[in-house]
Order: C-alpha cells, then structure tokens, then sequence
C-alpha cells in the first residue's frame, strides 16, 4: 500500500495554503516543546549533581553504626566488633572502599566564644579512597597519612567565622568516654571549601588515633562505617545482606540517612508533570483555535470533498494528518534545539554561580550539566501528540455531523 | 473614536461568538495562572521573611564591638521612628550537664519580654510555661534535647562556662521551667534558652546583637547605611540579605524561575492573540474590501478593527480577575496544607508545610499591562494589511 495516500497528499498541501498561521503554530510548538524538554533536563541536571556531591563528598553509599548512635553522637556506642566487621567488608568484592570513623559533638573555642562542631577521627588511606573531601582543599593540605598527629583539616566557613587560618591552633573540647570534659589542642593544616555552608562550618577532621586517645577509647573503636559501593544501585540488597549478617547493628542506605535526597526524584517527577502540564494546556488552547480556524474557514471546501464522495473516515484522516504535520514539525525543530542547547550545556556545563550561595544552601556545586533521563523525551512528546489529537477532536467533531449541503451553505 | 466603530466592533464580536470565546479564554487562562503565579510566589517570599529571616536574624542586626556600649545602642533604638521592635540575642555554645549526662548545646540568650514581642516565642511553650520576669535563674530547653536526656519540667540543669578567659570551668545551676518546639529537626535537638542577663553573667566578654524588626515602609538599605552614620565604627550593621546570602539568593532564584514560567504563559498567550488578529482581517478581506469600496477609509476601519482587539483583550483579562482574585484572597486567607513529599521537604527546611499566597498590586498589573502590551504590538498586522488592500482584486478573489 502506498503510504503516500490522497489524504497524506492533501494535508501536506493545505498546511501550505496558510503558512503564515501554520507557522505560527508550529513556532509555538518549537518554542514550548524547546523550553519544557530544556526545563526538565536541567532540573536532572540539578538534583543529579546535588546527590552525586552529596554521596561523594559526605553520605557515602551505606553507614554501620551502633544501633543507639544517634543524633547525640554518645562517645560510648561505639561499633564492639570493628576488627570482624573490616575483615568482611575487606572481602566483599562490590565494595571499592570504606572508611571507619570516629565522631563525636565538641566545642571549638576561642575568645571565650565557643561553637558546635561535628568532629570526625578519620584514617586518612582509607578516608581518600572513600570520599572525596580532599580534593576540595582550597588552602594547606589534608590529613597525612602518618598516624597520630595533631593536625585538623576545618571548612571555610568556620575558618572565616572563628577567624583562624592554616597553621593556627584549635582548642577543641569534648566529652570523653569517662563522661568527663576533655580539652585538647589540634594544629590547622589544611581548610577546605564545601559548596555546603552548614557542613562546611560543622564538620571538621582529625587522624582517628588522636581522637580516640583523646577520648580514651580503645584503639579500634570507631562509630560509624562510611562504605562506598562499585555500583550504587546495590545499596538496598547489601543493607539487607548485612543487617542479616550483623542484628546487633543499625546499617543504613544513603536514602535512609538523608531521606530529603531520596525523594527528591520524586519532587521532580511531580514538577515535570505541573509545568508540563500547565505548559501544554495553555498550548491546548492555541491548537484548538488554530485548528479551528483552519477547519471551520474550509467548511465549504469539506462540503464540497463530500459531494465529491470523501466519507467521513477519509475527512477524519485527512484533519489528523495535518495535525501530525504540524505537530511533528514543530516537534522535531524544537527537540533538536533543545537537543543541541542539552547537548552544549552537558559539555561545558551551566555556570550558575551568580546564585551560588542559593545553590550552596542546596548543597550542590554552581555548574550544573543538564541531562534527559530515557523516558523523559517520550513522555513530553506523547503527550504532546495527545494534546494536539484533543486539539483537533472539537473542530472536526463539528465538521463531520454537518451534511454535505449543510457545510455548502455555511458562511463563514 | 466614533460610535459607529464601537458598535460594529461589538457586533462584530458576536457575530462568530465562538472564536471570541476561544481567544477570550487563553487570554483569561493567562492571566489566572501569572496571578495565581505571582501571588503564590509573594506568599512564599513573605513566609520566608516572616518565618524564617524575621525571628532568626531580623531585618537589620546590630552588633556593638564591645560591651560598654551596648547600653546605648538600646536608648538609640527605642527611640528611632523607623524600628517597630527590637530584642537582644545572645548566642555561644556550651555544654549542659543533666544527671550524669553532659551535651554539647546552643546556648540562646534572650530577654524574655521582647523576645515574645518579636519571634512569639511564649507561644511555642509545649509544656511548661515561659520564663518570669524579673528573670531568675530559669531555662527553657528545646522539646527534642529534652526527650533525648528525658528531662522533666522544673529538673536542675548545670551550665558549664568560664568567668574569664583563662579560669577552668564552672557551673551554674538552673531550672527547666518549659520546653519549645522548635522547627527544624537539628535546631529541636540541642538549643538551650537562656535569660540574656543570665548569659551576660556567665559571658562577661562577649556583647549581644540587636535583632531589628522595621517598618515596611523603609527600605533596608536605607535605613541601614543611615543608622551606620548615626552610631559610628562601634557598631557592625547588617541587613538580612548580608547575614542569610542563602536565603536572600535563593528568593531571588525562584523568582527567577516564575519569571521564566510566567514569559511561557505569555509567549503562548501573544501567538494565541496573533492568531485571532489574523483570522480576523483574513477571513474578512472582501468584507473590508467592501467597507473601503463604499467610502469608509482606512483609519476608520482600523478603529473598528481596534476596537474588536481591545475589547477581547478586556474581557479576557476580566474574566481572568474575575475568577483568580476570589480564589487568590480566600488561599490568602487560608493557606492550603500540603502533604507527602512537598510537605516534608518544606518542613525539613523549615517551613510551614503549606502553600501560602499573598495577593500585591504588582501582581496584578505586571500580566495585564503586559497582556495590553502584546496586544499593542500586534496591533501591527491588521494595519499592514488595510492599508495595502486592493479593492477590485480581493473583491473579485473569493476565498473558495
């Protein structure tokens, strides 16, 4: 059969019998089409790069924990059996690195001022093949891998707010396992820059043996495992792999322990539908007029396709084959502009940093490289090409219950 | 402007009451959703202002550089005109020790009586009540730490602190008289308040700052680099843009996206006028071929054109007032809760979980004057076209 049929021909023809409204229409088509599909690739772009940051730089993939560590970060609930625990983990082939930590809330001091802190004892090996805050040293260095130094690696932000720099010392008060306040002095040696601002002045870091000596804790006691997986979409079956293995411990995927990140693809979802949807209703309305026009000015030329023996199917087709046209060509300029726009801006990225304290509130870096997840393109344009069926539907509903005679006689 | 052209505008109007409708209604659509829109973004800036930045960091901050003249500055502030309230905040962190429990805590120093004139916070005591005055040794705790160290109401607390810079801690003993729940999870779980000549006691060294709530009629700047030539290099003046960047730039961010949403709306909305001007003069060519013929000239048959132009555009822009300005007051009135997700990441903000709106003038007449101005730029078309309308020929080139 040919495909090339009389009603594909004649549609073609008509769109070009009004260019210039056809044209419109299809501007406005490239133009919502090119914006919607933009808007929802840089919005993954944004909530990809914020997750990515946040598992390399703070979450990691997975947490072991005590099972009464808390937000109070109690010096006693450390992990009992960390020796065992390392020696299984060490084994897993689907771990790339882990990294134990110690952590307990201090006070940073000076001027009699004092300030709340996350501190962390870290092994700086097995921290560097974890996550990846070192890379964001702006100023000195970080941890050497030597054990037991006094050396403390602290953000900008609270750098800026204590006002202390690289080689400058930090008093640091805690409460150690005996219950009783502890002071101890630790030298700054590196000062890193977090797109972060609260992590930034909360989290500090020193070499974990110091801290444990400090706070009289057994040599191999840490509170918390960070692991970080080869393949972050196995983190559900190795929480429930491990917690098999270890009752006694609370371990946790990074959609537990930052819920906000989790269900921020499920924020984003709803936000594709709202602006695709109020984007594509108004557009609704534009179809529908021009189609309209387009239909109910030509109501005599249908009358006269019917007396020359069009049946109804063939009038039907004829109407959708133009909407398709036009559809299909304002679709196809459009997506490839976004296309090309998407393209660009993935690699050389979208430099936001005019809003980057905005941005450092949401905890991702300013550049932000847009991308279209698999189904994100055929959702838009199904349901663009819905929208312009629903368009056409009332005007030819009005064209085919008319007579022949009926539409002959009309007057536009 | 004659009658005569009103008239046939009008009657023109109804002579195809479809297609009005049909360019009527995105029109009405359009300015529905850009004032929906901008109040919805209003209301959520004004939460932000009143929830977030007011009772945190105020309008204006104001730090004295030492403590001797921190008395002075409170003379000065009661009596500036443009200050609508004023309360001294006095923030250091500490540890407290319950029991056998020691916690590492804010330690938030207020005066108890502006305090509840300027954040309400007597108005977020759960159990217990609010601190006396004349202040006493008397704390309130957030909810959240005193669940975490099950302290009761009127339980002895200890406050560790230094008298000066090289003394060794000592402690001072207060009394729980109330808890408060606070918003923010992490904020819950360990903030101490205390009463500021308390902490002054306790902290001897260090000066408060003075939390300045304005009246709206200012602006900030202002009032600020005026206040600064006033009380002299004794002082720090911040506005609240200066002490929450975030905050202020991430108001700024999503205006910028409802400017980008709303330049959509109205992109559509001009090719859906277009559109109409089009059919308009196309499908009545040798109508207004015969108008020219029998003597009516261009600029008469241009007003008539107009006039069927203005008055679309009118009524779709009151029928769009018409029905958001209802809707918008009664949101204003009583926000719409909102649950799941949205909600939950609102709270972790620390948010209301509601969507708040907030109706302004602006919001009104930005769409419509932009609505008018669309309209005005494609008023263009219908000119072009009567001008260079050739009589015999479209007389004699019937459509079909």
């Amino acid at each position: 059969m040919n495909f090339f049929t009389l009603e594909v021909r004649l549609a073609w023809r008509n769109l070009w019998r009004n260019p210039i409204r056809n044209f419109l229409l299809i501007c406005l088509i490239i133009i919502v089409l090119g914006f919607g599909t933009y808007a929802v690739a840089f919005l993954n772009g944004l909530s990809f790069q914020r997750l990515q940051d946040q598992l390399n730089y703070s979450l990691g993939h997975l947490k072991i924990t005590h099972p009464q560590f808390d937000q109070a970060k109690n010096v006693h609930n450390f992990i009992p059996n960390f020796s065992a625990v390392k020696g299984v983990l060490q084994r897993n082939a689907s771990i790339e690195a882990f990294s134990g930590r110690c952590n307990v809330r201090a006070l940073a001091q000076k001027n009699n001022r004092q300030w709340g802190i996350d501190l962390y004892g870290v092994d700086a090996k097995a921290e560097k093949q974890t996550l990846q805050l070192y890379q964001k040293i702006t100023q000195g260095k970080y941890l050497s891998e030597k054990s037991n130094q006094n050396e403390v690696v602290i953000g900008q932000s609270l750098a800026q707010k204590m006002n202390i720099r690289v080689g400058d010392s930090l008093i640091l008060q805690m409460i150690d396992k005996e219950g009783f306040i502890k002071t101890k002095t630790w030298q700054v040696v590196g000062i890193y820059k977090y797109v972060n601002q609260k992590f930034e002045s909360t989290h500090i870091f020193v070499p974990i043996e110091s801290l444990q000596k400090a706070l009289n804790l057994p040599t191999n006691a840490v509170h918390q495992i960070i692991i970080r997986l080869k393949d972050r979409n196995i983190t559900d079956t190795q929480v429930l792999d491990y917690q098999a293995k270890w009752p006694n411990l609370k371990i946790q995927s990074w959609q537990k322990t930052a819920p906000e990140l989790a269900y921020l693809d499920v924020l984003m979802e709803y936000f594709f539908w709202i602006f695709n949807g109020i984007i594509l209703f108004v557009l609704l309305m534009a179809i529908v007029n021009t189609m309209l026009m387009n239909i109910l000015e030509r109501s005599e030329e249908f009358g006269l396709l019917k007396i020359l023996g069009m049946n109804n199917g063939r009038i039907l087709k004829l109407i959708f084959w133009e909407t398709l046209f036009i559809v299909f060509l304002g679709a196809s300029i459009g997506l490839s502009l976004a296309g090309l726009s998407i393209y660009y801006g993935q690699n050389y990225g979208l430099d936001l940093s005019i809003y980057s304290a905005a941005w450092a509130g949401w905890g991702s870096s300013p550049i932000v490289y847009p991308f279209l997840k698999p189904y994100d393109l055929l959702k838009i344009t199904s349901l663009l090409i819905s929208t312009a069926f629903i368009a056409a539907l009332y005007p030819t509903y009005l064209i085919l219950q008319k007579t022949a005679l009926q539409l002959r006689n009309s007057n536009v | 402007m004659s009658l005569l052209s009103v008239k046939l505008a009008w009657r023109n109007l109804w002579r195809n009451p479809r297609r009005t409708w049909l360019t009527v209604l995105p029109i009405s659509l359009t300015i529905f959703l850009a004032v929906f829109l901008h109040a919805q973004q209003a209301g959520l800036e004004n939460q932000i202002l009143e929830t977030l930045i007011l009772p945190n960091f105020g309008h204006l901050q104001i730090q004295a550089k030492n403590t001797v003249t921190q008395d002075t500055l409170a003379v000065y502030l009661a009596h500036n005109q443009a200050v609508k309230s004023f309360t001294p905040r006095l923030e250091n962190y500490g540890q407290i020790r319950f029991k056998t429990q020691i916690r590492n805590v804010a330690l938030l120093g207020i005066s108890p009586t502006s305090e509840a004139n300027f954040s309400q916070l007597n108005e977020k005591i759960t159990q217990g009540k609010y601190l006396d005055t004349p202040e006493k040794n008397q704390i309130l705790i957030s909810e959240g730490l005193a669940n975490q160290l099950k302290i009761n109401i009127l339980d002895t607390i200890y406050i560790y602190h230094s008298i000066s810079e090289k003394s060794t801690q000592s402690v001072c003993k207060v009394i729980v008289r109330g808890f408060i729940k606070l918003k923010s999870t992490e904020a819950d779980e360990n903030t101490v308040f205390i009463p500021i000549t308390l902490m002054n006691l306790l902290f001897p060294s260090l000066s408060s700052t003075y939390l300045i709530q304005t009246k709206h009629s200012i602006p900030l700047e202002n009032l600020a680099s005026e206040m600064k030539k006033k009380l002299g290099t004794h002082y720090t003046i911040k506005t609240w843009p200066e002490t929450a960047p975030d905050l202020a730039q991430m108001i700024q961010a999503d205006q910028t996206a409802g400017w980008f949403l709303a330049s959509i709306f109205y992109l559509l909305c001009g090719f859906n006028i277009f559109g109409t001007i089009l059919m308009i003069v196309n499908e009545r060519r040798q109508e207004l071929a015969i108008l020219k013929a029998i003597g009516m000239n261009t600029w008469k048959i241009l007003q008539m054109l107009y006039n069927e132009i203005v008055m679309i555009c009118v009524l779709g822009i009151f029928i769009g007032l018409l029905f958001v300005l209802p809707l918008v007051g009664y949101l204003e009135a009583s926000p719409l809760p909102l649950s799941g997700v949205w909600g939950q990441s609102l709270q972790n903000m620390g948010f209301e979980p509601t969507l708040t709106f907030r109706l302004q003038a602006s919001a009104i007449y930005l769409p419509t004057a932009l609505m008018l101005f669309i309209m005005c730029l494609s008023a263009w078309y219908p000119r072009q076209i009567v001008r260079n309308l050739v009589i015999n020929e479209t007389l004699k080139n019937k459509v079909f």
